[in-house]
């Protein structure tokens, strides 16, 4: 009868330890969002790279929070412990507490998806993806046609409009900040960004914007249509020049030297950047060059997409704030769209419509989804019409001016 | 909240003014280095343009006579138009008018038994090969 007991009373721990009895609601309905980016992920193929880790992140976490959760360190005063272990070697740092110099005892790991995520916290994995990105990103077609970098500014005005958006449904400005750059459409650039004025929205805000930079091919086409005329996304643009091999080297040395001495808070990001794209344009450094577009590229994204996921607890996201976020995102991403192509429509005039307007919305970054874009509903007016390298300079001129907005709100809201 | 909305507005003028003013100000840059480098680029064709036009003919004469000690120099198992593919290959590498081609000897044939295999030979190379 005893063992009977003992067994039931085994079973009933185990099952009082699992995650049936400990987890609460919300984490399940997380656990079911995470299925659904899965989906999306592996069926749908939206952003897989990204969406795949973030969802499994998202699943981990809710499944075992403890993946998350940080060590724990007891500090023990060097008196009473030197009296407790008498004659012992010490080997554990020193901290003042109180005015006490005690030991700082770890008494309990973290897990593992806590220490990736201190990459996101402190700012390391996005301006490492922007290394990569430079090394795979050609700035031809923005040097041939400098002027897309207009378009590329104009983009960015969404970001600023769903700040003022933010502000008005109750958001803190340093979370109103963080919102509004989703509608860069960079996933890099909204992490950092959100990392350093809203760490506690980083979840909801790297899943809305990298869902949206998925969405970009059904977001995007409504918009471009319902502000242009058939004529106006019919319009043929001249070839570009071809750019020589020493404007190519020059360009990222310039515009970091320029972008830095401006603003600062955005060197990290376009440091990055051009530093990537300078070792792809020199040419001298093809392995390191080969190794920032894949491998290193490649491990970043994992633990930028598992780390950004397992800050998605169920506590933290289902609450009344991420649904402002994922709506204030959509709104900051369709703003940014139609401020490229309204810019697109003015260039057009201005230049007696040698512009297609469509290329405007390429000007949100999302490379190079959003120039794919440009070029298919360019193409449906137009068979004949190949717009994708004209689309691709305001393309990486978003890249560069998302990077810029992003140091004017770091800047001001910090 | 009134206060808030006055950042609103500030943060949207800062915003937009410095994103296109430093953006405005990479066009005229590149713009400008664009020129700059397009104009030195063609001064450089331009000069390489008249170098050889000004050739006269006595110099084409003394490349004729050099082409010929050439060939006259090695022992005349190499066909001219070897001779000519090496003299072009070497131009393509080092520049054209860069170096000239003064004489092509054939290298010493290497006992079969101490020459590497070409699996060998990449394994060196790549093992061999500057950080």
């Amino acid at each position: 009868m005893e063992f009977l007991t003992q067994f039931l009373e085994s079973i009933a721990g185990i099952f009082q330890s699992s995650g049936f009895a400990s987890l609460p609601w919300q984490n399940y309905i997380m656990i079911l969002v995470s299925f659904v980016l899965i989906y999306l992920a592996v069926k749908k193929q939206y952003e897989p790279l990204v969406l795949l880790p973030i969802a499994v992140g998202m699943l981990l976490v809710n499944l075992y929070p403890a993946i998350a959760m940080g060590g724990q360190t007891q500090y023990i005063p060097v008196e009473q412990y030197q009296a407790m272990h008498p004659g012992e070697t010490v080997k554990y740092a020193q901290a003042l507490v109180d005015g006490v110099m005690c030991y700082a005892v770890p008494e309990k790991v973290g897990g593992l998806l806590y220490y990736l995520y201190l990459g996101v916290k402190h700012g390391i994995y996005p301006p490492l993806i922007f290394l990569g990105i430079g090394a795979m990103t050609d700035f031809g077609p923005l040097i041939s046609n400098p002027k897309s970098f207009i378009l590329g500014a104009a983009a960015q005005i969404g970001i600023f409009i769903t700040f003022i958006g933010a502000i008005l449904l109750g958001f803190a400005p340093n979370e109103a900040g963080a919102i509004g750059i989703i509608g860069g459409a960079d996933g890099p650039t909204a992490i950092y960004v959100t990392s350093i004025l809203a760490s506690d929205l980083l979840g909801p805000i790297a899943v809305a914007a990298y869902s949206y930079m998925a969405l970009v091919p059904i977001i995007q086409p409504p918009i471009m249509k319902l502000l242009t005329t058939k004529e106006e996304r019919s319009i043929k643009m001249v070839q570009l020049r071809q750019v020589s091999k020493l404007e190519k080297i020059l360009f990222p040395i310039i515009v970091t030297v320029v972008v830095s001495l401006l603003l600062p808070d955005a060197a990290t990001l376009i440091g990055m950047l051009m530093f990537g794209n300078l070792m792809r344009e020199s040419g001298v450094v093809e392995r390191i060059s080969k190794t920032a577009q894949n491998e290193l590229m490649n491990i970043i994204t994992i633990f930028l997409g598992l780390s950004v996921g397992s800050t998605a607890t169920g506590k933290v996201f289902l609450s009344p704030k991420t649904i402002g976020i994922i709506a204030l995102g959509l709104f900051a991403f369709m703003m940014g769209t139609a401020s490229g192509v309204i810019f697109g429509k003015i260039m057009c005039k201005a230049t007696g419509g040698k512009v297609n307007p469509l290329i405007g919305s390429a000007g949100v970054s999302a490379v190079p989804m959003a120039a794919r874009v440009s070029q298919k509903v360019g193409q449906e007016e137009n068979p004949s019409n190949f717009l994708l390298m004209h689309a691709m300079g305001p393309n990486v001129a978003g890249v560069v001016g998302s990077a810029v907005a992003a140091g004017v709100l770091i800047s001001i809201l910090k | 909240m009134l206060d808030n909305l006055k950042l609103s507005l500030i943060i949207l003028l800062t915003g937009i003014v410095v994103v296109f003013a430093v953006l405005v100000l990479l066009i005229i840059i590149i713009k400008l280095y664009s020129m700059a480098v397009s104009s030195a680029q063609s001064s450089i064709e331009q000069k390489k343009v008249e170098k050889t036009a000004q050739k006269t003919d006595t110099e084409e004469i003394v490349e004729k006579a050099e082409t010929a000690k050439a060939e006259e120099s090695d022992d005349g198992s190499i066909p001219g138009e070897i001779i000519a593919a090496i003299a072009a290959a070497v131009e393509v590498i080092f520049g054209e008018g860069a170096v000239k081609v003064s004489s092509v000897k054939r290298a010493k044939p290497v006992r079969t038994s101490k020459r590497r295999s070409a699996w060998k030979a990449a394994g060196i190379a790549e093992n061999t090969r500057a950080f």
